[in-house]
C-alpha cells in the first residue's frame, strides 16, 4: 500500500488497461474503450447512463474528460460489436450487455476481435495476443496462418461469425421511397401524448455541423427526427411531425430496421431525409498518411453497419475537422465511395 | 526383445521403484503400471513385441508386468467406455473373449500382489470390474488431462500451503471441485489420494519434481501432453503461478496460515467458517427496479451457488438435483441445478422475514441450511436504504444504511410506522411486493441538523466527511459506502478525500496481506492511494483521521474481497443478451435423450438462435446434426418441441446408440453460445439400437465382464408380464413390430429399452394398456414398485410412439399403486375429478368417512395455497403436522428406531411414494418392506397424503418443464 501522485495514478491505470503510459494517455481512444470494456465486464447488464456515469466517476480525478465524449465512446464500443445494446422486452429502455467473444475472418490473415466477458480477463488466446494490434475502438490481429489462427480462437471459445452476418446492411433503396415509407408509418401513428424536453435535428442547418443541428422544439413546424425524454432512463429516438412546436404525431425508433440500434434507424432516416431535401450529407476524401490509401472524413454519425463495414475493409482513424474518419488502401476507393452514397445517400464533397 | 526379455526389464524396474517407497514405509507407496520408466521409442518396440507375440499366442501369465504395461499405454490413450473396443483396434490378432479380457485382470493383480501396485476401488471399479485396472494404471488418462487443469485452475483461490502438503486433502478438494465435470472425471476424482498426487506433482516447480510421489519421468510425460493443449497449459500455468505463491507465503509463516482477524459490514468478529462462506460471495442482492414514475417492483440477484459446491462438494447432489423454493418469489420452485449457472434474477412478491431463508431446496440438508443462513437472508431491518442509480432506473441496496448528500433514495419498511410521515424532502413512493411500503428520499446537498436527527430516528446515518471511491480501475463490486470487491489479478487504486482540515491520517490494512501507513498533513490531499496486488481474502482498510484542534478522530471504513477472477470457458454465455439454462446443471446423455433435462433459452425476440448436436465415440465425431432457427425466448416447452423433432430424426437417434458422449450447441452469434457436454451414464451392459429397412434391430453390449444376464420383455399391452427373451441378444436381432420394452438384468445393473410399435393403422395409435387389477397385498406393491423402477428408467427410442406407449405404462401402473393403497372407490373419485364430474375440492372429502375426521377437510382448505408453492421439506411438515392433529394412527416402528420421527419419516414415505415411486425402495432402504405393510394398513394417512401431493402438484400441472421431468 502506497501514496501515488496523480500521474502514476494515471500511468498506472494505463499500463492496467494493457497500453504503454510512454505513448497513452487515457484520453487516448483505444485506453477509453478498454476501459469501457473493463467496467462492462463489471457492471453490465446495465443502462448506457450508467456505464457513462461509472467511467466518468474513475476518470474524474484523473483527467478530464467530458461526460458526452465517454457516452460517445461508448456509442462507438457498441458500434464496433464489444457491447451490445438491447432494448427489454415491452419496455422503452435498452440495457447495455457484454457481447460473447467472437471473430470476423475479413481477409485471409485479417481478422477483428469482439466480445468481453464477464471479470475482464482476455480470452484471446496468449500466443496471439502480441499479434493482436488496438486500432481505436477496434481489435485487430493480422495472422501469420490464417487458418491455424482461426483455430486457436475456435479452440479459446471465440465464436466465428459468418461475415455476411456480420456486415448485414438495410437493401439498397432510393432516399424518397425509404422517407415514403416512414412518412406513412407517422400518419398512422396515434396519440402523440404531450412529450416532454424534444430536441431535434433542424434540417435547414449546415450538414457539415452534425451538432450544430440540434435545436430545442419551439415552434417548428414539420417532420423531424428526435430526441424525447422518459420518466426515466436515456432519451428515446423518434420520427415526429410538429406544428408550432406541438407534436401532432410520432412514432419511436427502432421501427423498421429492428436488428440494429434506434440510433442507427434514425441517423439513417436523417440521411435520407438530407438527400430528399437536397442537402445531402457529404463525405470528403484526401490522401492518407500511409502511402496508397486515403482518409474519408465523415461529418454526421454513421449507423453501425456502415461503421462495421468499413472497420472490415479499413480502420477507424482520428477525426480531422470532421466526426468521423476512417482510412482505406486506395483501392478500395471506388467501392466505398458507391456504399456510401447508395446505402448511406451521402455525396462526395 | 522377446516378452520375458521385456518382463525381466520390467520386473527389475518395477522392484526397485517399490523398495524405493516402501522405505520409509508410507501410505503413499502404490505404484502404477504407467510409471515403466521407458522411453517412448521403447514403448513403441514394447508394443510390437506384444503385437508379434499375439500372432501366434495368447496372453501368458509369466509375462504380466509386460501385459499390464501395454494394458495401461491402451487406457492411456482411451477415452469414453469401450475400452476393449480401443484395445481391439490397438491389437490385432487379440481374440477378445472372457478368458483373455480375464488374464489381462490376473495380470494386474500379479502386478498389485508382487509390488505393491494400486488396487482400484470405489463404485465404478465395483461396477467395471476388469478395465478399472488398466485404466487406474494409466493414472491420468489423455481425455481427463484437460478437465484436471481446470479443476486445477477454478481451485487456486483456496490453495493453502497446508492443501498443498497434504495430497489426500488435495484430493478431495478435486473430487468437490468436479460437481460439473463429466462422469468419468469425477469417477476418477474418487481416488483422493491418487489425484492429489498427481496435482501435487503437477503443481511442482521443476525443483521439485524429485519429491514427486509418480516416477518424475511419468510425470513429465503427462505434463508434456496436458501442456499439448492450449488452453490445458493456461489453466495450468495460472494454477501452478498461485502455487508457488502460496507455497512461498506458506515458507514465512511458521504456522502455515495468516491469521488475522476480519469483521463482518456490522462490525461484528467472524467466526473462521463465516469468513470462509462470505469469501464465497453468495449473499443474495436486493434491488428495486422501476416500473413508473414513482412505482417500483423488488427484484432478488440470485449468486451461483458453484463456489459454494466447490468448496463444500457433499452440497453438490442437493444444489444440483434439488429444486429450490425463493422464498417470497413469484411463481413455482426454480429448477433443478439453475443456481449452478451464474447470476439468475427473480421477482419477490411477498417481502420475506428477517430469519427466512431465502433458498430453501427440496430435500432438507441440515449443513446446507446452515450455510445458508449465514449469508443467505435479508438483512435485518426495520427500514432497507436504496440508492437510485444515475440512470434512475435501477436502485441498489445500500447495507450499510449510509447515505450520501445530493443523492435520491427509496426507502423501505415493514410498515409505515417506520418510515417519516413528515420529513422534509421525502415523497410518495410504492414498491410492489407484499409485506413493505417505502418513500422516496431526497437527501439534500447540504444535510441540516434538524434532517439529520431525522435520518437518525430511521437508523439511517450520513457519510462520514471521508470519502473513498475507486479510481482509473473499476472495482468488481462498489456499494459507494463502505464495501467493495476486485479481482486478484487487479492492481486497486482508491482515492481518500475529506471536507475538512486534515492534520494526519493512519491507514490500516488488515487481511490476509496486512500493511499500515502513517501520513502527516504534509501529504498532498486528496489522497490516491495504491493498495498493490493482494492476496485472495477478505480486508478492511481502516482509515483514521485526526483534525486540528480536535482530539476525537474521525473513523472509517472500508471493507473488500479480492478474489480470483472466473474464467471464462466459451461455454455457458453471461451478461449477454443471450442466455441459457439447463437442468440438471451437467447432464448425462440420458438426461438429454429421455427429456428430463430442461433448457430454456432467452434472448431478445428479433433475434433467432441455431444449433447443433455432435455426437463422439472414443473423442471421434461421429455425426454432427444442426438444427434451427429457434425463436428466442425459447420456453422448457418449446424446447422440448424442437428437441423432439431433432431426436425424431433416423441418423440422430442412430448416432445417439453408436456414440459414448454427445455436445449439444446453441448459438446467438455474437450475442452468446451455450455448450454442454453430456457423457453416457457408464454402465457395463447396454442396449444398442439401430433403425434400418424400416425396422428396429437390438444388440446387446457387454463393456467389461461377460456376466450372467436375466433378458426378458415387457409388453405394452401388460407392463407388469415378463417375458423371457429367445433372441441371441448379443447378435443383432430385429425387433418383432408389436414392439416393447427390453430390459436385460445382471446383479447390479440392469438397461432397459422401448422400441415403439410398428403402426398400420389407427387402431395402433391408441396406447391401451389392460392393467390386471391386483390383490392388496405386499407383494402385488413391491412388484408394481419394481415395474415402475423398470418403466420410468427405461429409454424410450424411435418415435413419438415409444414416449406414448411408456407414458401410457406408467400412467397404469400409478394408477393401479393409487388403487392398491387408496382403494378401489377412492381411484373412482380422483378419476371423475380429473375428468371434472367431481370438483377437486370435494375429493378432500373422501379421505376418510369418519365424523371424527371432519375437520381434516377444513384445515387442508385453510392451507391449500401455502401447498402449492411449499418445498418438500414444508410439505412434509404440513402433513405430519394434519396427521398428527387429526388422526390417531398407530406407531410404526423398526427394529433399530422407534419414536415421533418414524412417524413423520412414514409420512415422508408415503409422499415420496406418490412423488416418485421408481425411487422409493432405493430411498426406503431395508425400511420398504415394513413401511408397505403400514401403508397397506392405514389408508385413511395415504388418501390424506395423496390429497396434499395432488394439491402440491396443481401449479406444475400445465409446466412442461417439470412434465419433462415427470416422464
Amino acid at each position: 500500500m502506497k501514496i501515488i501522485s496523480t500521474a502514476e495514478a494515471t500511468s498506472l491505470t494505463v499500463a492496467t488497461l494493457g497500453f504503454d503510459p510512454s505513448y497513452a494517455d487515457l484520453q487516448t481512444p483505444e485506453a477509453l474503450a478498454a476501459l469501457i470494456r473493463k467496467v462492462a465486464a463489471c457492471y453490465c447488464p446495465c443502462t448506457a447512463e450508467s456505464l457513462t456515469a461509472t467511467v466518468n466517476g474513475l476518470l474524474a480525478p484523473l483527467t478530464v474528460t467530458e461526460r458526452e465524449v465517454v457516452r460517445d465512446a461508448i456509442d462507438q464500443v457498441v458500434a464496433y460489436g464489444d457491447l451490445a445494446e438491447i432494448r427489454e422486452t415491452g419496455s422503452a429502455k435498452s440495457l447495455i450487455y457484454l457481447a460473447s467473444p467472437s471473430f470476423v475472418r475479413t481477409a485471409d490473415r485479417r481478422f477483428l476481435l469482439f466480445g468481453v466477458v464477464p471479470d475482464g480477463e482476455d480470452p484471446t488466446p496468449p500466443e496471439l495476443r502480441s499479434v493482436v494490434e488496438f486500432v481505436m475502438y477496434s481489435r485487430r490481429l493480422q495472422a501469420g496462418d490464417g487458418d491455424s489462427t482461426e483455430q486457436a480462437l475456435l479452440e479459446a471459445g471465440f465464436a466465428r461469425l459468418k461475415p455476411e452476418s456480420w456486415l448485414k446492411c438495410p437493401p439498397t433503396i432510393p432516399a424518397r421511397y425509404f422517407v415514403s415509407k416512414y412518412d406513412e408509418a407517422l400518419l398512422n401513428a396515434g396519440n402523440p401524448g404531450t412529450p416532454e424536453d424534444v430536441t431535434l435535428i433542424e434540417p435547414s442547418r449546415p450538414v457539415q455541423y452534425y451538432s450544430g443541428r440540434w435545436a430545442k422544439l419551439k415552434r417548428q413546424t414539420g417532420r423531424f427526427v428526435a430526441r424525447r425524454s422518459q420518466a426515466f432512463g436515456a432519451p428515446l429516438w423518434s420520427y415526429l411531425e410538429a406544428k408550432e412546436g406541438v407534436v401532432t404525431r410520432l412514432l419511436d425508433f427502432p421501427f423498421n430496421e429492428n436488428h440494429w440500434r434506434a440510433c442507427d434507424e434514425a441517423w439513417h432516416l436523417q440521411q435520407a431525409r438530407d438527400s430528399v431535401a437536397g442537402q445531402p450529407q457529404r463525405f470528403r476524401i484526401r490522401p492518407g498518411v500511409q502511402k496508397n490509401t486515403f482518409v474519408m472524413d465523415i461529418f454526421s454519425p454513421i449507423p453501425a453497419w456502415a461503421t462495421r463495414r468499413w472497420e472490415s475493409v479499413g480502420a477507424r482513424t482520428l477525426a480531422s475537422s470532421s466526426l468521423i474518419s476512417f482510412v482505406f488502401p486506395v483501392e478500395q476507393l471506388d467501392s466505398e465511395c458507391e456504399f456510401a452514397n447508395q446505402r448511406m445517400w451521402l455525396e462526395r464533397g | 526383445m522377446t516378452l520375458n526379455v521385456w518382463q525381466e526389464r520390467l520386473d527389475s524396474h518395477f522392484a526397485q521403484v517399490h523398495e524405493q517407497r516402501r522405505t520409509p514405509v508410507t501410505t503413499h507407496s502404490a505404484l502404477y503400471a504407467l510409471e515403466h520408466g521407458l522411453s517412448a521409442d521403447e514403448v513403441d518396440q514394447l508394443k510390437a513385441d506384444v503385437l508379434d507375440w499375439v500372432k501366434n499366442s495368447g496372453p501368458s501369465r509369466r509375462h504380466f508386468s509386460v501385459w499390464a504395461v501395454y494394458s495401461a499405454e491402451v487406457g492411456y490413450q482411451y477415452s469414453g467406455e469401450e475400452y476393449w473396443a480401443t484395445f481391439g483396434a490397438l491389437t490385432p490378432n487379440w481374440q477378445d473373449c472372457n478368458s483373455n479380457r480375464d488374464h489381462i485382470r490376473d495380470c494386474f493383480r500379479e502386478f498389485h500382489r508382487k509390488y505393491g501396485a494400486a488396487k482400484p476401488y470405489g463404485p465404478w471399479a465395483d461396477h467395471f470390474r476388469i478395465i478399472c485396472w488398466p485404466i487406474t494404471h494409466a493414472i491420468l488418462p489423455q481425455d481427463l488431462q484437460r478437465e484436471l487443469a481446470y479443476v486445477l485452475y477454478e481451485l487456486r483461490g483456496s490453495f493453502t500451503p497446508a492443501l498443498l502438503r497434504d495430497s489426500e486433502l488435495l484430493g478431495r478438494r478435486i473430487e468437490d471441485a468436479s460437481w460439473n465435470s463429466r462422469a468419468r472425471f469425477r469417477q476418477f476424482a474418487e481416488h483422493h489420494l491418487l489425484v492429489g498426487q498427481i496435482a501435487t506433482a503437477l503443481l511442482l516447480t521443476e525443483d521439485d519434481k524429485d519429491k514427486a510421489l509418480i516416477l518424475p519421468t511419468t510425470l513429465n510425460r503427462i505434463a508434456r501432453d496436458l501442456d499439448k493443449n492450449q488452453r490445458s497449459r493456461e489453466w495450468l500455468g495460472d494454477a501452478r503461478k498461485r502455487a508457488n505463491q502460496v507455497r512461498i507465503r506458506g515458507l514465512s509463516h511458521t504456522t502455515g496460515e495468516s491469521q488475522f482477524e476480519a469483521v463482518s459490514a456490522t462490525g461484528a468478529v467472524l467466526s473462521p467458517r463465516h469468513r470462509e462462506v462470505l469469501e464465497l460471495g453468495i449473499e443474495p442482492d436486493v434491488f428495486l427496479e422501476r416500473t413508473g414514475p414513482d412505482s417500483w417492483s423488488t427484484r432478488l440477484h440470485l449468486p451461483s451457488l458453484a463456489p459454494l459446491v466447490q468448496r463444500f462438494p457433499r452440497l453438490r447432489d442437493v444444489i444440483a438435483n434439488q429444486r429450490c423454493v425463493v422464498t417470497g418469489a413469484k411463481g413455482g420452485p426454480l429448477p433443478r441445478g439453475y443456481l449452478l449457472y451464474g447470476t439468475q434474477t427473480v421477482t419477490l412478491s411477498r417481502w420475506p422475514s428477517s430469519d427466512e431463508v431465502l433458498l430453501k431446496f427440496d430435500n432438507f440438508d441440515s449443513e446446507l441450511a446452515y450455510l445458508l443462513t449465514m449469508e443467505c437472508l435479508l438483512r435485518p431491518g426495520p427500514t432497507w436504504l436504496f440508492k437510485i442509480g444515475p440512470d434512475g432506473a435501477t436502485a441498489t441496496h445500500i447495507k450499510t444504511g449510509i447515505v450520501q448528500p445530493g443523492t435520491d433514495y427509496i426507502l423501505t419498511a415493514r410498515s409505515g410506522t417506520h418510515l417519516p410521515h413528515s420529513t422534509l424532502n421525502s415523497s410518495g413512493a410504492t414498491v410492489d411486493c407484499e409485506g413493505i411500503c417505502a418513500i422516496r428520499l431526497t437527501v439534500p446537498d447540504v444535510i441540516t441538523k434538524i434532517f439529520q436527527e431525522q435520518l437518525n430516528n430511521l437508523s439511517i446515518s450520513t457519510s462520514s466527511e471521508i470519502r473513498v471511491a475507486p479510481v482509473g480501475v473499476p472495482a468488481r463490486n462498489w456499494d459507494d459506502s463502505g464495501t467493495a470487491e476486485w479481482l486478484s489479478t487487479d492492481t486497486p487504486l482508491i482515492r481518500i478525500s475529506a471536507t475538512f482540515e486534515i492534520e494526519g491520517i493512519i491507514l490500516n490494512l488488515v487481511g490476509p496481506t496486512s500493511n499500515k501507513l502513517e501520513l502527516n498533513r504534509s501529504t498532498p490531499w486528496p489522497l490516491l492511494v495504491n493498495l498493490e496486488r493482494l492476496d485472495p481474502g477478505v480486508y478492511n482498510l481502516h482509515v483514521l483521521v485526526s483534525r486540528p484542534q480536535n482530539p476525537a478522530p474521525t473513523f472509517g471504513r472500508l471493507q473488500f474481497t479480492i478474489r480470483e477472477p472466473k474464467r471464462w470457458t466459451g461455454s455457458f454465455p453471461t451478461a449477454t443478451p443471450f442466455s441459457a439454462n439447463i437442468s440438471p446443471a451437467a447432464p448425462t446423455m440420458e438426461d438429454l435423450w429421455e427429456e428430463k433435462a430442461a433448457v430454456e433459452l432467452s434472448g431478445p425476440p428479433d433475434r433467432k438462435a441455431e444449433g447443433s448436436l455432435a455426437f463422439y465415440r472414443n473423442s471421434k465425431n461421429i455425426y454432427e446434426h444442426s438444427f434451427g432457427p429457434l425463436d428466442l425466448p425459447c420456453s422448457p416447452g418449446h424446447w422440448l418441441e424442437h428437441w423432439q423433432a431433432i431426436t425424431a430424426n433416423k441418423s440422430v437417434e442412430n448416432a445417439y446408440d453408436a456414440s459414448s458422449e454427445c455436445e449439444l450447441t446453441i448459438s446467438c452469434e455474437e450475442l452468446g453460445t451455450f455448450r454442454v457436454r453430456a457423457i453416457r451414464d457408464p454402465k457395463p451392459v447396454r442396449w444398442v439400437v439401430k433403425q434400418k429397412n424400416s425396422g428396429y434391430f437390438l444388440k446387446l453390449e457387454l463393456l467389461d465382464e461377460q456376466v450372467q444376464l436375466a433378458l426378458g420383455r415387457y409388453s405394452f399391452r401388460s407392463p407388469v408380464e415378463f417375458a423371457q427373451l429367445r433372441e441371441n441378444a448379443f447378435c443383432e436381432f430385429r425387433v418383432s413390430e408389436d414392439g416393447g420394452l427390453f430390459a436385460a438384468t445382471a446383479d447390479q445393473f440392469r438397461d432397459a429399452v422401448i422400441i415403439p410399435p410398428a403402426i398400420h393403422s389407427f387402431k395402433w395409435l391408441a396406447a391401451e394398456v389392460k392393467m390386471p387389477q391386483m390383490p392388496r397385498s405386499e407383494g402385488s406393491l413391491g412388484e408394481i414398485v419394481s415395474a415402475l423402477e423398470i418403466w420410468c428408467r427405461a429409454r424410450a427410442v424411435g418415435s413419438q410412439f415409444a414416449v406414448d406407449r411408456k407414458s401410457a405404462a406408467i400412467k397404469a401402473l400409478e394408477s393401479e399403486l393409487v388403487r392398491l393403497v387408496c382403494g378401489d372407490e377412492w381411484l373412482r373419485h380422483e378419476e371423475s375429478s380429473r375428468n371434472s364430474s367431481l370438483a377437486f375440492s370435494d375429493l378432500k372429502n373422501f379421505i376418510s368417512a369418519s365424523l371424527k375426521h371432519s375437520s381434516l377437510s377444513r384445515d387442508i382448505s385453510i392451507k391449500q395455497e401455502s401447498l402449492r408453492s411449499s418445498s418438500v421439506e414444508e410439505l412434509i411438515d404440513s402433513l405430519d403436522w394434519l396427521a398428527r392433529s387429526h388422526l390417531d394412527l398407530p406407531v410404526f416402528s423398526t427394529a433399530r428406531d422407534h419414536g415421533v420421527s418414524r412417524q413423520k419419516w412414514l409420512t415422508e414415505f408415503v409422499y415420496r411414494l406418490f412423488l416418485s415411486p421408481q425411487h422409493i425402495r432405493k430411498w426406503a432402504s431395508n425400511d420398504f418392506v415394513p413401511a408397505v405393510g403400514y401403508v397397506l394398513k392405514n389408508s385413511v394417512l395415504v388418501r390424506l397424503v395423496r390429497v396434499v401431493y395432488l394439491i402440491s402438484q396443481m401449479p406444475q400441472l400445465n409446466d412442461v418443464q417439470c412434465k419433462a421431468a415427470t416422464i
